[in-house]
């Protein structure tokens, strides 16, 4: 996301992915709901509100279904329908306020993987995590404060 | 090319209005184009409207009232030259500030309307947590219509009105609700005005 001032005063960031879902049918779409969810859900528990939009779209030649959530208590809303088919086009994306965009990204990622859905996401992700070193090869000196970096595609 | 630009937080259904005004004035017989920014690099409006029979361009990565000036005169540029629509209907992220977006789009228009869309199921955390950049993002509106009022509790939506008018100064405040239809006939009052 390129540096916006009016982003900046809302204390708003975005992050998304595309790609392919494929053998798509009604149990991935509620999988594909359920982490639109699990993202919304994450960023009321790190920012205290929900305060955004998660969205996703899946579309395969003029036919599609969006998936809004806005409210956790109405949930995902979905319009329009798309029937069964071996692979379709795939957007997912979640802007929201008072949360740090890389780590929203890393999460968005991770509902995805989590959901079983069968995906196919454009881009390498790049994971960024925070954990005390147990590395073997650190010794007592490591200055590494426990960060390191993981950088490896995602064929979720 | 008059062109309306619709704006408003994150979810408050400017993709919906979009829609529902696009699809009205091309019952008219008008030619309609469609500019969508998203802010973050990955969109999901531009399919949306795609998936609805609607074509639209889209700008992503940035805001059009700032980062992307350059890019949004380039897109009303070749939007006027090649498309030539009657009408122009823009999207700017739920994060933009209309006003802003307007200054830009002026010397490309015939007439600018700019459209204010609240949400009344979050409007009293917006403006508990988030005033500042929520009226700024309504200032300098023509009209702002407060949407969802079909969830709203018995006279939420008149209250939430009366506080942005006193907050907005002279502009019209008009309950609707996008998921109903209610007062979509005095949205297209409003537009048309």
């Amino acid at each position: 996301m390129r540096k916006s001032e009016s982003a900046d005063m809302a204390g708003g960031v975005a992050a998304g992915v595309k790609g392919k879902v494929l053998n798509y049918n009604s149990d991935t779409q509620m999988r594909l709901d359920k982490a639109l969810l699990a993202v919304a859900e994450w960023i009321e528990a790190e920012a205290g509100m929900f305060l955004g939009h998660a969205k996703m779209c899946v579309s395969d030649g003029g036919e599609g279904i969006t998936v809004n959530l806005v409210d956790l208590g109405t949930g995902p809303e979905r319009h329009g329908i798309l029937s069964p088919r071996r692979s379709a086009d795939f957007a997912f994306m979640v802007a929201a306020t008072d949360i740090d965009a890389h780590e929203l990204e890393h999460e968005i990622f991770h509902a995805l993987e989590d959901s079983g859905a069968f995906l196919e996401l454009e881009g390498d992700h790049h994971h960024h995590h925070h954990h005390g070193c147990d590395d073997p090869s650190h010794g007592e000196d490591c200055d590494c404060g426990g960060h390191h970096h993981h950088d490896h595609s995602h064929g979720v | 090319m008059e062109v309306y630009i619709i704006g408003g937080f994150l979810g408050s259904g400017k993709t919906t209005l979009i829609m529902d005004v696009a699809t009205a004035n091309m019952d008219k017989g008008l030619k309609v184009a469609i500019l969508v920014n998203d802010v973050g690099s990955i969109g999901v409006d531009g399919a949306t409207f795609e998936s609805k029979g609607l074509s639209a361009t889209v700008l992503p990565n940035g805001c059009i009232c700032c980062s992307l000036v350059g890019d949004l005169r380039k897109a009303l540029t070749s939007i006027r030259d090649e498309v030539a629509p009657d009408l122009l209907i823009i999207e700017p992220t739920g994060l933009a500030l209309s006003s802003k977006v307007r200054e830009t789009v002026a010397p490309f228009a015939s007439s600018v309307k700019v459209v204010g869309l609240a949400d009344i199921k979050r409007h009293k955390v917006f403006m508990k947590k988030k005033r500042r950049f929520y009226l700024e993002q309504l200032a300098g509106s023509d009209v702002v219509f407060i949407n969802k009022c079909d969830a709203a509790d018995e006279g939420g939506c008149e209250a939430a009105a009366e506080e942005l008018r006193e907050s907005l100064g002279d502009v019209p405040v008009i309950p609707i609700s996008l998921k109903t239809g209610a007062g979509m006939e005095r949205v297209m009052e409003e537009l048309a005005s």
